[in-house]
């Protein structure tokens, strides 16, 4: 992975000493809290219900284990023992001091991390793809990329003051693992005319509010280009982006009201004048950077398919169901990919305890080369494991509350903190989520239930990625108290769809009853096991769960 | 079912610079994180004359200072109106404490 | 009253004047709206002139018609309103422009690094912000990644 220079380590040492005079003053009172709150959401430091929150940017996800030790020391010295990880591959603490916090980012810093840009009318941090890297469908690996638009936007002195928060995804597969279609600027990888590769350009996707899917402004753009085509599209929204409301602020508006066509027409217009500037990428940056990503020092193993195969049939059926869920086919012969759960109905989805962190650390050195990636489902990721040292992995993470064998099934909930942690939402969510885990526990039911996703938000603003959930559920207030819109057949990958709300909210009491229901309905509906939620849904729409659900109301 | 409407009193709240907590502001003007000790004020406008002062020099100790309205209840005491503020005074509603920290 | 130009704190000899107020003698500062309207005069007289820029200002409209202007000054309505960091960097790496550029408005230490990053060489602080504290704004950041009117070479140009 990308290891910082001395400039990169100057830059988040200076920042972190920065923010620290800035502390001192709000301290100290030199400046109040309408002046310091732009400064702290530029280093990731949210006011919520209980504390500040700090957000810490994993950039496109990726973590070495001494970065993950670093975390949970932080959440036993500074916090309550723990981290969340987010949709946007982050880290969350909920607790922490505001005096503490620039010693936190100096403990950061020593590990190459930091909080910059987390918050804030900025561009924020660049995600991509949990299997970056390794993933057979992989046309290039997106994470030079990820790394060369994290220093580009990293203190960019132009856009940190934009209308609203800038959201930028890359992905280099088949499958949209990153939800590019769901951000203010998605880049796909692509292969070119001459069969080169380049980039498709992608812009005003995004929830909220007002959900829309991203559109195209740019088939093919020729890799050296990257940098140029960005900064005219921040351009352009820098100084044409709505600031009158801020529900209306955000690129996918500007690119709505204009059409994609106009929208893309002034962007190529600006980057007509600009993409000959030293903006353009070098051959010389470009291999620096992808140096970091080289592959893995592999053993050179027999293939290992039929292996695998067999281990997801073993009479140890916890593990050959967790081989069948969470493992996930790799390019190097005799490794795999395994997704770990970060989904235990005992906890909040996403938390990890500092013991949990601790022991990750060490498992990441044992059975992935140090390293570990967060993905946007709030999961984490162990790229590089040798298949024939599954079982003892899969032990080694039971015994942490880390071997839920549900990846992308029901349980594996995406959920926002919502209303118990944050300021901004209506209603709660986590405890939505328990009631799902703690509900559906029986694995078959799961297993034959297939994959859907379930996603839920405490509030429009959609952390949670509820419009594009196969269930999406978004909590409301209504006079005071909390309810729940039910929608159906959202997608976020390169299908994306938005989901669908099915009618009238449901109290905090029926909601997880109301998509039981849902559920029940479906497996009565489908034409076959194979068929997914998702499927079923596009083929006979919402029409027999509004059914079941509402009646003929 | 409608019920009769119960009379509104105002307290202050906002959130202590220092840990970002729930801070309610007391009868001896002292920002405290219980609510059950804070200040009633009868009426919205007296509260908001304390929250704007307070917003102007009090921000060393407390960080937003705002008006929140409260439902009496007979007993002399109070609830709040909206989930948000109930879990603001109370904390989260989910687990805090890691099940495998001691 | 004392600005920061270029690094340091001095005294400002231009003033700003109003739409409908008389210009007085010396340096002037004007609305864009009332350049529009008095440009030739505005031109002629004695004394350097300046001129306010929006932040919505279409330069490519504009600034044909700013020839003999000596100071720019770039409103900041809000210090969150950011497109004058646009206006700054065109002004100075598209359109070539020479004379001052100065932010005007709410115009905050915290944000002095990126403006001047962007080509703004002149600040006027917020009323009753500290001066003399403002100007360790700019040497908070010995490194920068990006390219900008400062050096339009990003980082990667730069390194080793």
């Amino acid at each position: 992975m990308y290891q910082y220079d001395q400039y990169d380590q100057r830059a988040v040492a200076e920042r972190a000493a920065q923010f620290l005079g800035q502390v001192e003053r709000r301290l100290s009172g030199e400046i109040l809290e309408d002046e310091f709150k732009p400064l702290r959401l530029q280093n990731g430091l949210y006011m919520q219900l209980h504390g500040y929150m700090l957000r810490v940017a994993i950039p496109y996800g990726l973590l070495s284990s001494k970065q993950i030790r670093k975390f949970a020391h932080i959440a036993r010295k500074f916090d309550k023992g723990y981290g969340h990880l987010t949709t946007r591959q982050n880290l969350q603490y909920n607790w922490l001091k505001l005096q503490d916090v620039p010693e936190v980012l100096r403990e950061l810093a020593s590990v190459e991390m930091h909080a910059v840009q987390t918050s804030g009318n900025c561009i924020r941090n660049t995600t991509s793809d949990q299997f970056a890297g390794v993933a057979r469908d992989e046309i290039e690996d997106p994470r030079p990329y990820a790394e060369l638009i994290r220093q580009w936007s990293t203190f960019h002195p132009e856009f940190a003051f934009l209308p609203r928060k800038f959201k930028i995804a890359i992905a280099g597969t088949d499958s949209d693992r990153a939800a590019i279609y769901l951000h203010d600027i998605g880049v796909r990888i692509v292969r070119g005319p001459s069969g080169e590769t380049g980039f498709q350009m992608l812009v005003g996707g995004g929830m909220g509010r007002t959900p829309l899917i991203a559109k195209s402004i740019r088939e093919f753009l020729p890799k050296q280009h990257l940098l140029s085509y960005l900064e005219s599209i921040l351009r352009v929204y820098n100084m044409h982006g709505r600031r009158d409301n801020k529900f209306k602020a955000r690129i996918k508006i500007l690119v709505d009201a204009l059409g994609a066509e106009e929208f893309g027409r002034q962007v190529e217009a600006e980057w007509a004048l600009i993409k000959d500037s030293a903006l353009q990428l070098t051959d010389a940056e470009v291999q620096r950077v992808a140096k970091y990503f080289a592959p893995q020092p592999y053993a050179k193993l027999p293939e290992s398919d039929a292996k695998l195969d067999a281990l997801a049939l073993s009479s140890n059926r916890d593990f050959g169901r967790w081989v069948r869920n969470n493992v996930t086919r790799h390019r190097q012969p005799g490794y795999c990919a395994v997704t770990i759960s970060v989904k235990n109905p005992k906890v909040p989805p996403g938390d990890l305890s500092d013991t949990q962190l601790d022991a990750l650390a060490d498992l990441a050195d044992r059975y992935s080369f140090g390293e570990a990636r967060v993905t946007h489902r709030q999961n984490l990721v162990f790229a590089d494991v040798r298949v024939d040292a599954l079982e003892a992995l899969f032990k080694d993470l039971a015994a942490l509350d880390l071997g839920v064998a549900n990846s992308e099934k029901l349980t594996d909930v995406i959920c926002c903190p919502g209303l118990d942690y944050c300021d901004l939402a209506n209603a709660r969510s986590i405890p939505i989520a328990l009631e799902i885990m703690q509900r559906f526990t029986d694995v078959d039911y799961l297993e034959d239930l297939g994959d859907v996703s379930i996603k839920m938000s405490g509030c429009i603003n959609a952390c949670g990625h509820h419009h594009v959930g196969n269930i999406g559920i978004l909590g409301i207030d209504k006079q005071g108290e909390e309810f729940y819109q039910l929608m159906l057949g959202g997608s976020a990958d390169y299908d994306a769809s938005i989901g669908a709300v099915l009618g009238k909210a449901f109290p905090k009491d029926k909601i997880v009853e109301a998509v039981a229901t849902v559920l029940d309905t479906y497996l009565k509906i489908r034409d076959s096991a194979d068929e997914t939620f998702l499927m079923t849904y596009r083929r006979l729409g919402a029409e027999p769960f509004k059914k079941v659900l509402y009646g003929d109301n | 079912m409608a019920t009769a409407k119960r009379p509104s009193g105002y307290l202050l709240t906002g959130n202590f610079t220092e840990t970002g907590g729930p801070a309610y502001r007391d009868p001896n003007d002292r920002w405290v994180r219980d609510a059950f000790s804070a200040a009633l004020f009868p009426t919205e406008a007296d509260a908001k004359a304390v929250a704007d002062r307070a917003r102007a020099s009090e921000q060393r100790v407390v960080s937003d200072p705002y008006v929140c309205e409260v439902a009496l209840t007979e007993a002399g005491g109070f609830e709040f109106k909206s989930a948000r503020e109930r879990i603001r005074a109370g904390g989260p509603t989910t687990p805090v404490r890691r099940p495998d920290r001691s | 009253m004392e600005i920061i130009r270029n690094g340091e704190i001095v005294q400002d000899r231009w003033q700003h004047v109003a739409d409908d107020t008389p210009l007085p003698e010396g340096d002037v500062i004007v609305s864009l709206t009332r350049f529009g309207a008095e440009r030739d005069a505005l031109l002629a007289r004695p004394g350097k002139l300046g001129v306010r820029l929006p932040p919505d200002v279409d330069l490519v409209e504009t600034f044909p018609l700013l020839d003999g202007v000596a100071l720019l000054a770039i409103e900041f309505p809000k210090y969150t309103d950011g497109r004058g960091y646009s206006t700054a960097r065109l002004l100075r790496e598209r359109y070539d422009f020479k004379g001052e550029l100065r932010a005007v408005g709410d115009v905050l230490r915290d944000q002095l690094f990126y403006m001047r990053r962007c080509g703004i060489d002149a600040f006027e602080l917020k009323a009753g912000k500290d001066i003399k504290g403002a100007l360790e704004a700019f040497r908070e950041f010995s490194v920068t990644y990006q390219g900008a009117a400062d050096d339009p070479r990003p980082l990667f140009r730069r390194r080793g």
